[in-house]
């Protein structure tokens, strides 16, 4: 230092730099020893975590719906320059499967945020992160969303229903447990770093489930299965628009199947035509034909407007009635009402209605549940058209008897059906066995719920024992089933056209239950315009015997592994 | 070129070349050989600072570990499961930055006269450089503002701004040794130079680095001071820049007048909360090395800026003060030198390291206790960073070489005296 100014100003520089340095010493003295506060720690902090969409499962714990991790990629488009965008959409174009064009139309919208693609395979991280560090791309950004996957997306299909793209139902139990099976977000106290990271593993021991409530069906996987294929087989065979078959136990009204054709395949939903993801056995109301003449000869006898032995003239198969002309398939002259319904004669049916009068046959046909939702828990059912039981005079109750002017759903027949079976009582459907939280603990089991009283025993068991009869006596042998004793009735309907019914086309159907005694199992069968051959006797008949077979022995065989896991004792043998 | 190499290597007194040795002798190789025969000579001249060159060392083993017990987490985030990326970053900038240093060191502190104008203009086209496809644009994802701080050459990156503080020191320094009669005068004294201080500060400003341009145009203005500037003179310069100042900040108000805003009528938790909570877990003794919970992206720029306060957590008080007491010696060492060296040029040049370094650490420790507004500041010695690391090292070692005087004896070993 040349001169001693110099010196003094280079000593204050050096005082002054000491003394800001002596400063911050006691700053930090203070901060660090004074008011030391080691509870400062950011111990725990809330994280907010989705929590998935519940799954279903059919009643043998198959995942019917569940959750698939998926890949999405999103960018903030205001990062890239135009440069790194052109090379982006370059890199990005044959990994994310899109042409580059549309890429960099995506990254050049003036947005924070944009999704290049969302819902792709999960395996695709790895790759993309490989290819977009060599080629140095940055600014991809990676999230892992929930994509509702179907395990077995082709076996109940139109039970299970749908959830979109945002994971919100939109059919059937989908839509029906909603709210149920909604995933939620929730909270958790954990050790996370800035970027809401846990850090401590030992948080992760109870932080509650994953997955919010699941829902498990009563299908039967198995007898689903049999339903499935029976169907399936005999509609391609005759050629039919569509089908339905349901297996119900009557006791309960659990529904064991629900079978649908044509089906389709859950995951392949959005390319799907419409017509296939209808669930018929709900939504489809046809005229049911002679299957309906069961209800009204229980109606009948209920009043006791006639008995089982009461005999009644057939007309030899054509008949006058108001001006109309009825046929009988099978001409008889004086038969009893049993063997009306044996030998399904439309003529003897509709003098039976005739006495019965429109009036007491409504009131007995609302009471089975016709012409009004079954309750059943799933979404768009139909009710069916009835409203000719209050437009018709006592002459038109005749047409109604034997299932003409009114329509009804597949689900609404069984329900009836299994009124007569159950020893009157009429008992609501219902395809929801339970539903269990996210860990497993069941948090509510549906109940047999009965509607109400529609027969007396008396008269459900007469028209059992006739039914049982047309079975054995009628020419419904193929409904059969070796070893069991089966109620049911065959139905041919033709269809109402333009201005009066069609000749080709029909509705063929088979209803029934069995063993007739003891009633485990009721089955409907409709096959809707089969070409060839319109019998239900032909067409549906041996469908009923085969799922009833084959459910049968399912039901056999699981009852010996402890089928009521959910505790229906009528089930098990 | 040719004088390139002979920067400082006086030619042996004993040896009286022969035109065939001349030629040899002017060779490129034989050059290289006399420079390293000269920089590794231990019997010629005096001592450096001994004291110094421990401090550094103390500052350079901290720095490292913390280095590394900042970053690891980060870097094996972004590094591809690389926990060791910024460690090794900064083990080789210490590598290169203490041979760089050695080299400073071993040169006589008069030579450097010579590149004040060369490394001024190469500052300048540095600066420059960061706006041609050279340069390395970061950009802010919150903000969206870009960021014009980096040159990327031949694969290395690295920060211009600490190149400009050398060749500023240098120059100034110089200016001063020149202009020692006129340093009182306005036009002739102290305006040139504080005409190629607003040069850069515009530069520098406009990448923008507001706390690096501050930083700068102190250290200049201290060196000025001391250099013996009139304090009216200083006082005038400082009121005109404080107005241009004004008028930036103003027509700049998003970037730096809401942060002053924030910084002192904020209520929300800022970052610099953050800092202050880590400091204050640490307590007297620290929660351990390692144990940092705020440099899990809690703190912005745990292992560069806010470095000072994971040290503060990990090591405690007695961390945070042993530093500060090694800065303060460092200071203190630097000083000494600036007090001790037999010419202007030297005493400026320490006086300006020693100011450069005291000021940037007072802001760094200053923005991490909230007690200045944030600044983008780096810790010396200690933050992660390749060319600050690797440019304060040259600087330590032109304070060693002015330390270490001529072979003149009556300047140094001080402790000799």
């Amino acid at each position: 230092m040349s001169t001693k100014s110099q010196r003094l100003r280079a000593i204050l520089l050096l005082v002054s730099l000491e003394l800001g340095f002596l400063a911050v010493l006691i700053h930090l003295f203070q901060i660090q020893c004074l008011n030391s506060n080691k509870e400062d720690q950011p111990l725990v902090e809330p994280l907010w975590t989705w929590v998935k969409r519940g799954n279903i499962y059919g009643r043998h714990y198959y995942e019917l719906a569940s959750n698939r991790d998926m890949l999405s990629v999103w960018a903030d488009p205001q990062q890239f320059s135009p440069a790194r965008r052109a090379r982006a959409a370059q890199v990005l174009a044959p990994l994310l499967d899109m042409a580059p064009e549309e890429i960099l139309g995506l990254l050049s919208k003036d947005r924070g945020f944009v999704w290049l693609k969302r819902k792709m395979d999960y395996a695709q991280l790895e790759p993309l992160k490989t290819a977009l560090r060599k080629e140095k791309v940055r600014g991809i950004r990676f999230k892992r969303e929930q994509k509702r996957f179907y395990p077995n997306g082709d076996l109940v299909p139109h039970v299970i229903g749908f959830a979109n793209y945002d994971n919100k139902g939109i059919d059937g139990i989908e839509r029906s447990y909603d709210d149920l099976m909604m995933s939620y977000e929730k909270v958790t106290y954990v050790h996370q770093d800035g970027l809401s990271r846990p850090t401590d593993p030992r948080d992760i021991k109870d932080n509650g489930p994953d997955f919010s409530n699941s829902v498990v069906l009563t299908i039967d996987e198995m007898i689903q299965y049999a339903a499935d294929v029976a169907l399936t087989q005999a509609c391609e065979k005759w050629q039919a628009r569509s089908g339905s078959a349901i297996v119900m136990n009557p006791k309960t009204g659990e529904v064991l199947a629900m079978a649908n054709y044509p089906s389709l395949d859950l995951n392949d939903y959005g390319r799907t035509q419409e017509f296939k993801k209808r669930n018929r056995a709900i939504w489809f109301a046809y005229e049911p034909g002679s299957g309906f003449k069961a209800f009204t000869m229980a109606a009948a006898l209920s009043e006791n407007v006639v008995t089982p032995e009461t005999l009644i003239n057939c007309e030899n198969g054509r008949y006058n009635y108001h001006g109309d002309i009825i046929r009988d398939t099978h001409p008889s002259g004086v038969i009893s009402a049993t063997d009306i319904l044996v030998r399904s004669s439309n003529i003897g049916i509709a003098k039976i209605s005739e006495k019965l009068g429109i009036q007491r046959l409504g009131d007995y046909l609302q009471a089975f549940g016709f012409g009004a939702s079954t309750g059943i828990d799933l979404p768009y059912e139909r009710r069916g058209n009835i409203s000719a039981l209050k437009r018709w005079s006592d002459e038109g109750a005749g047409f109604i008897g034997f299932g003409h002017g009114i329509t009804v759903t597949p689900l609404q027949m069984l329900t009836a059906m299994n009124a007569i079976a159950n020893k009157g009582i009429l008992m609501k459907p219902y395809v929801a066995l339970e539903v269990r939280d996210g860990e497993g603990r069941v948090l509510q089991r549906m109940q047999p719920t009965e509607v109400r009283r529609v027969l007396s025993v008396n008269t459900a068991e007469q028209v059992v024992r006739m039914l049982v009869k047309a079975v054995q006596d009628g020419g419904n042998k193929e409904a059969q089933v070796p070893g069991f004793k089966v109620a049911g009735k065959t139905g041919t309907a033709q269809k109402a056209d333009a201005g009066g019914y069609s000749d080709e086309k029909y509705v063929s159907s088979f209803i029934g239950f069995l063993p007739a005694d003891n009633p485990k199992i009721s089955v409907i069968v409709v096959i809707d315009e089969p070409q060839g051959e319109h019998l239900g006797r032909k067409v549906a008949a041996p469908v009923f015997q085969q799922i009833a077979v084959r459910t049968i022995e399912l039901l056999t065989v699981s009852s010996q592994l402890a089928y009521s896991r959910s505790g229906n004792e009528s089930l098990s043998q | 070129m040719n004088h390139f190499y002979n920067i400082g290597c006086p030619k042996h007194p004993l040896e009286t070349p022969s035109v065939k040795q001349r030629r040899t002798r002017n060779s490129f190789w034989s050059r290289c050989l006399s420079s390293l025969r000269y920089l590794f000579n231990e019997n010629r001249g005096t001592h450096p600072d001994h004291i110094l060159s421990f401090i550094i060392f103390c500052l350079l083993a901290i720095g490292i570990i913390m280095v590394y017990s900042a970053s690891n987490i980060i870097s094996y985030d972004q590094y591809n499961q690389d926990s060791y990326h910024f460690l090794r970053q900064q083990l080789y900038a210490c590598v290169l930055g203490l041979m760089g240093m050695f080299i400073a060191a071993r040169l006589q502190y008069r030579h450097y006269r010579r590149l004040s104008k060369p490394f001024l203009g190469l500052a300048l086209l540095l600066l420059i450089l960061v706006y041609t496809p050279l340069g390395l644009t970061v950009r802010n994802i919150d903000t969206g503002k870009e960021y014009h701080r980096w040159l990327r050459i031949f694969g290395v990156s690295f920060q211009p701004v600490e190149f400009v503080k050398l060749a500023l020191i240098i120059y100034v320094a110089d200016f001063l040794g020149r202009r020692l009669n006129h340093i009182r005068s306005l036009s002739k004294g102290i305006l040139p130079s504080v005409l190629v201080l607003g040069v850069f500060f515009m530069l520098i400003y406009r990448q923008p680095d507001f706390g690096s341009a501050l930083l700068i145009s102190m250290v200049v203005l201290v060196m000025l001071f001391i250099g013996g500037a009139r304090m009216s003179q200083i006082a005038l310069v400082g009121i005109v820049a404080g107005f241009f100042m004004y008028l930036m900040v103003k027509n700049d108000a998003d970037y730096k007048l809401d942060r002053l805003l924030a910084f002192f009528y904020s209520d929300t938790p800022s970052q610099v909360d953050k800092a202050l909570s880590a400091l204050s877990i640490g307590g007297l003794t620290g929660t351990g090395f390692g144990s940092s919970l705020y440099k899990l992206y809690r703190l912005p720029f745990a292992h560069t800026d806010f470095i000072f306060a994971v040290i503060g957590e990990e090591l405690g008080f007695v961390g945070t003060a042993s530093i500060l007491v090694l800065y303060m010696l460092l200071i203190w060492r630097s000083m000494h030198i600036a007090m001790r060296a037999k010419d202007t040029f030297g005493s400026s040049l320490a006086v300006g390291i020693s100011a450069l370094f005291g000021f940037q650490t007072l802001v760094n420790v200053g923005v991490v206790t909230r007690m200045l507004p944030t600044k983008g500041i780096t810790l010396p010695f200690i933050s992660c960073g390749g060319s600050s690391l690797m440019m304060n090292l040259i600087l330590i070692g032109v304070l060693l070489s002015v330390s270490r005087s001529d072979s003149s004896p009556t300047t140094y070993p001080v402790w000799k005296r």
